[in-house]
């Protein structure tokens, strides 16, 4: 179009004629056609800047939100690990007081609580390790599950626990593609799969069903047990709380930090959590994800 | 300092733990009182009125500042249904000494002190002297 307006302007100049009617025709149609495509131009660039605006405010919002919670998360998890060490460094202290009165009794129930606090503390630290490596993952989340591969590594990650429980696992996965981190999906498996196997009854051989499924745009995972079972109602306020035990635990060995892990996993990637519960029957987790794809 | 002048002392902690190390390091300072202690910081407000305000009665209270409700809230709320506390004393213990908190303390007339963890009898001295 320049170069059909130059060669207009410069045969007049060199001609020193005047421009013909049909060539101001020509002129003034060019120029129009010039001016709608740099409206159109325009509103184009104005839509895609607005759209671009509402993105961003989204995603930053977003990550706001993920910035807040491990936030909160590395401040409780600080002040959790300093209470830690510092009851260890009071353990310590205590035991060599002991210790030096030849107390052999009290110097028992001290090594007693040094074992549980450090037992505790590593557990915190693994849970945070968790933590740390999922948020990686939920930036490469897109990859298509191998379901089968996902399963061989659960039970292979706690084979001890299945065997010497004699427990059995069932797996109902849905046979669609499904897009998600297997990473996530392991952890909040092999949590819920432990409780159950754990928070077993006695002379019950454990089972346990797990089910993936998608619906719209999220993934639904259930875990169901057949376990003791606990009063959701009265537990439900402090259920998700650092080394939390419920009241019918109490005899099982345990660090308390599973339920804790999934909680932070779960909110992390924008999901809820339900249980079902009933004492002496079962337990039902059911955990919903926002899928990306 | 006449460390005999408290009668009573409560510690106030939500890890056993804590309360377990503490008990035994105050029972050096203070062999002749009675030490009680609590998990919850909830339970306490609900019995500190019938249980803590007793004519005579001298309490030193161990409150930690991390619990479900923060040790400062805790005595906002003790404070706002007591309205006085005269024969009450509070060292604060926390696990790390952050400067808001400390500010906080001076809010409250019964807080003598503020402990960084773990609690020894020398910084319980160091607090009362």
């Amino acid at each position: 179009m320049n170069r059909l307006l130059k060669n207009i302007f410069d045969k007049s100049f060199t001609t020193g004629e005047d421009f013909t009617k049909e060539q101001i025709n020509k002129f003034v149609s060019l120029l129009d056609h010039a001016f709608v495509t740099i409206e159109e131009d325009n509103s184009l660039y104005q839509r895609a800047d607005k759209i671009a605006a509402v993105e961003l405010e989204k995603m930053s919002k977003n990550l706001k939100d993920q910035n807040d919670l491990l936030d909160s998360f590395n401040h409780g998890l600080a002040h959790d690990i300093k209470n830690h060490t510092s009851n260890l460094t009071g353990l310590l202290w205590m035991l060599k007081k002991y210790k030096a009165k030849g107390d052999e009794e009290k110097v028992a129930e001290i090594i007693g609580k040094l074992e549980q606090s450090t037992e505790q503390l590593v557990a915190i630290v693994q849970g945070f390790l968790y933590l740390s490596r999922s948020e990686v993952d939920i930036k490469s989340n897109k990859e298509k599950l191998d379901v089968d591969a996902l399963q061989n590594s659960i039970l292979l990650e706690i084979d001890y626990l299945i065997r010497s429980k004699n427990a059995t696992i069932t797996f109902n996965f849905d046979n669609e593609p499904i897009f998600f981190s297997a990473h996530i999906l392991r952890i909040l498996m092999v949590n819920l799969i432990t409780n159950g196997i754990k928070y077993s009854r006695k002379e019950v051989q454990p089972e346990i069903i797990v089910g993936l499924s998608k619906s719209e745009n999220e993934l639904v995972l259930t875990v169901a047990d057949n376990g003791i079972g606990m009063d959701v109602e009265k537990e439900k306020s402090t259920l998700f709380n650092l080394y939390k035990r419920t009241k019918n635990a109490e005899a099982i060995t345990g660090e308390g930090v599973g339920l804790f892990v999934i909680k932070k996993i779960v909110d992390l990637n924008n999901g809820t959590i339900q249980i079902k519960s009933e004492i002496g029957v079962g337990t039902q987790f059911r955990i919903t994800l926002k899928s990306t794809n | 300092m006449d460390y005999s002048k408290y009668s009573t002392l409560l510690l106030v902690d939500d890890n056993e733990t804590t309360l377990f190390l503490n008990e035994d390091v105050v029972k050096d300072i203070f062999p002749t009182a009675e030490i009680i202690t609590y998990l919850n910081a909830e339970t306490l407000l609900n019995e500190f009125e019938s249980k803590f305000t007793t004519a005579g009665q001298q309490i030193l209270m161990f409150l930690d500042l991390n619990m479900d409700l923060s040790g400062y809230d805790f005595l906002q709320e003790l404070e706002d249904e007591l309205e006085s506390l005269p024969n009450l004393d509070v060292i604060i213990l926390t696990s790390s000494r952050l400067k808001r908190d400390v500010e906080r303390a001076n809010v409250f007339g019964c807080v003598k002190g503020y402990i960084e963890k773990p609690l020894t009898v020398e910084k319980i001295e160091a607090v009362l002297k």
